[in-house]
């Protein structure tokens, strides 16, 4: 009863000065604002992040030769008994470098008249990463490597999607031939378009990665990955596989090599993508504090201002607690009032953000909430000092004010 | 005057104001008593203390020393809180410059008081409608402040003063920013209130207003005279 006479009269002398209400206000939407949007695009692109690592497998560990004067990289025969291990599900190796791509117009229908001539980065890799990294991507015309293509060294080649517009528009190159530095490679297939994290296939051109050891020469495979059957069973397998590389490199120091728990990279990511999201977030709350200043100097103008009226309030039997509330309740409508326009703002900047940025929006309710909390937590300490103020006036200097 | 226990009762009030170092006295001992149902003024020069008397009587003030006594109650040693009730509940303001909200109605300004009476607002409307007829403004109720003559204002101000019932009416100088014809009218209204029975205290320094008073005390340099006291003092008997 008396509380709702007391907003009624706050929201009067908000009203009453709408603009400098409003910029107020201002500071504290763009504080809530802020912090919802920074959390929840933050949130989202975290969890897409996480959802894209581990559709890559976070069962996995990738081996890596650093020191390759003491073992130029791995055969084809490591590579094997690296595949044989117990609990391995397989092996990816991965070579990657530049090289002149031809297209000759007898060999095969491009868009261009003439031969065309291209540098792209050229990819070396087995079944097994067909299988395993773009799963969820599959074929769109013809085949992948095949076991049998890596152990014969076939000069074939599966173009990746970006590359394949790019040479081909919307045609069919199937069974046609492009030159890898004048090599006749017979085009088997074209990827689908990767997404995710590991788009590189999108622009590369793909042959077996034993191919791309002795006809391109690009050296042995000094790193791949190694995929387990369980993730359950990770730190098993990774001492079998660390017992191997051993032998592999005749105990060579430590340092020639290393294997990085791809569930450890995953946790690191999670780390810094926190650290990044609470940065924003101290950033954001800075925003908010800045828009409780304002509130408190707002406030602090308001009470001076009103001093005859204060004075004349408690003349008339208002005690210091009903001043006090009253202008406590004018700076929490403003927070509250900011709050709430700052949390539609928020969820609106992250939705269209999701859209932009490609993350799935979600709407937290309890994140909602605990913005209007915070925003009502400011109203309430900023408005503190000057209601305070006012409560304490005295009521003859008050009255004298006119 | 009356054998009655008096409703305002000062003893020996003392009051000085701290200057920096310096402290101005302002009040020396000022003993004073008002009877219920009485209508007394204070007449006195500016600065003679008048304002800060009132302060003191209308508990928006306390005297360094001395005891004042309001109806059965001794002022001296109330919280700020209960001063606040004192205010609300036995006594109404009402001021040389009217002191009325302006952006609100003449009838939220009298509504003010119940609010923190915590009368609820259907009552509120009632109550400070029933006082806006008394001073003859019930057809202005809906007018903002600026919307009304002084004299307008004031009689606000008085129907402000009567809302919460109070016994005593305290007015500091409440004709001082009117003409003569509109300060009569509310004198004329002071005078009616006074025979319904509240006690009016007012300070002036306008003879001619005080002499609607029952009776006249007068204030020079912070100290009080009846009017036999005053009248004995050099050089003042021809004034008077
Ligand atoms: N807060 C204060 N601090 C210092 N001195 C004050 C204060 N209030 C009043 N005084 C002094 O006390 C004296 C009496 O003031 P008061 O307001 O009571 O006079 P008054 O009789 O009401 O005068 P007026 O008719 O002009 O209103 C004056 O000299 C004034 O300067
Ligand atoms: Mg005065």
């Amino acid at each position: 009863m008396f509380f709702l006479s007391t907003i009624r009269m706050s929201l009067s002398n908000l009203r009453a000065n709408a603009m400098r209400t409003f910029l107020t206000m201002l500071g504290v939407i763009i504080g809530i604002t802020s912090i919802l949007a920074l959390l929840t695009i933050g949130q989202g692109v975290t969890d897409s992040v996480i959802d894209q690592l581990s559709g890559l497998g976070g069962n996995r560990a990738t081996v890596t030769i650093h020191d390759t004067a003491v073992k130029p990289g791995f055969t084809e025969n490591e590579l094997a008994q690296f595949a044989k291990l117990e609990g391995v599900e397989g092996v990816a190796p991965r070579l990657s470098s530049h090289h002149m791509l031809t297209l000759m117009p007898e060999l095969t229908k491009s868009k261009f008249d003439g031969v065309h001539t291209v540098a792209r980065r050229v990819m070396g890799v087995n079944d097994f990463y067909f299988s395993t990294y773009t799963k969820n991507a599959g074929m769109l015309y013809g085949r992948s490597i095949s076991p049998d293509d890596v152990t014969y060294r076939t000069n074939v080649c599966v173009l990746g999607f970006d590359l394949w517009q790019s040479l081909y528009g919307n045609y069919s190159p199937i069974g046609e031939i492009i030159k890898i530095n004048n090599t006749d490679c017979t085009i088997i297939g074209v990827m689908s378009e990767l997404v995710g994290i590991d788009t590189s296939g999108n622009g590369s051109i793909i042959v077996p990665y034993t191919t791309a050891v002795q006809t391109f020469a690009m050296g042995l495979p000094n790193s791949f990955d190694v995929v387990f059957r369980s993730s359950g069973e990770a730190d098993e397998v990774i001492a079998r596989v660390e017992n191997l590389c051993a032998s592999l490199l005749n105990n060579a120091n430590g340092n020639s090599y290393s294997i990085v728990n791809q569930e450890e990279v995953l946790d690191m990511v999670l780390t810094i993508t926190d650290l990044v999201l609470g940065m924003l977030a101290g950033i954001a709350v800075i925003a908010l504090v800045v828009g409780g200043i304002g509130i408190m100097n707002m406030m602090l103008v308001t009470v001076s201002e009103r001093t005859a009226e204060i004075g004349l309030r408690k003349a008339l039997g208002a005690t210091p607690a009903v001043i006090l509330l009253q202008f406590l309740i004018e700076a929490v409508i403003i927070s509250l009032f900011g709050g709430i326009i700052g949390v539609a703002l928020g969820l609106g900047a992250s939705y269209v953000a999701s859209l932009l940025i490609g993350y799935t929006f979600t709407f937290n309710p309890i994140t909602a909430m605990l913005a209007l909390l915070f925003s009502l937590a400011v109203g309430v300490l900023f408005g503190l000092l000057p209601a305070r103020r006012a409560a304490k006036m005295n009521p003859i200097e008050a009255l004298r004010a006119t | 005057m009356s054998q009655k226990r008096p409703i305002i009762s000062l003893e020996g009030i003392t009051k000085s104001y701290q200057m920096g170092d310096l402290q101005f006295p302002v009040l020396h001992g000022i003993t004073f008593n008002v009877e219920a149902g009485e209508f007394v003024s204070v007449l006195g020069p500016s600065g003679s203390g008048k304002s800060t008397l009132m302060n003191i009587i209308g508990c928006l003030d306390v005297p360094d020393s001395g005891t004042y006594t309001l109806g059965r109650r001794t002022v001296a040693g109330l919280s700020e809180r209960a001063m606040a009730r004192v205010r609300n509940h036995d006594i109404g303001f009402v001021f040389q410059s009217f002191q009325l909200l302006p952006r609100i109605s003449a009838i939220e300004n009298v509504m003010l008081p119940l609010i923190y009476a915590k009368v609820p607002r259907a009552q509120r409307l009632a109550r400070a409608m029933k006082e806006l007829e008394r001073v003859g403004l019930a057809d202005k109720a809906d007018n903002l402040p600026r919307q009304l003559s002084g004299g307008q204002q004031q009689r606000v101000a008085i129907a402000r003063a009567l809302v919460t019932r109070p016994r005593i009416l305290l007015a500091d100088e409440p004709t001082g920013a009117l003409d003569r014809a509109t300060g009569a009218q509310i004198m004329d209204i002071f005078q009616s209130l006074n025979q319904e029975g509240i006690t009016v205290v007012m300070i002036t320094h306008d003879h001619k207003v005080a002499s609607f008073a029952s009776r006249i005390v007068y204030i020079l340099d912070g100290k009080l005279y009846t009017k036999e006291e005053y009248e004995a003092l050099d050089g003042n008997a021809g004034k008077g």
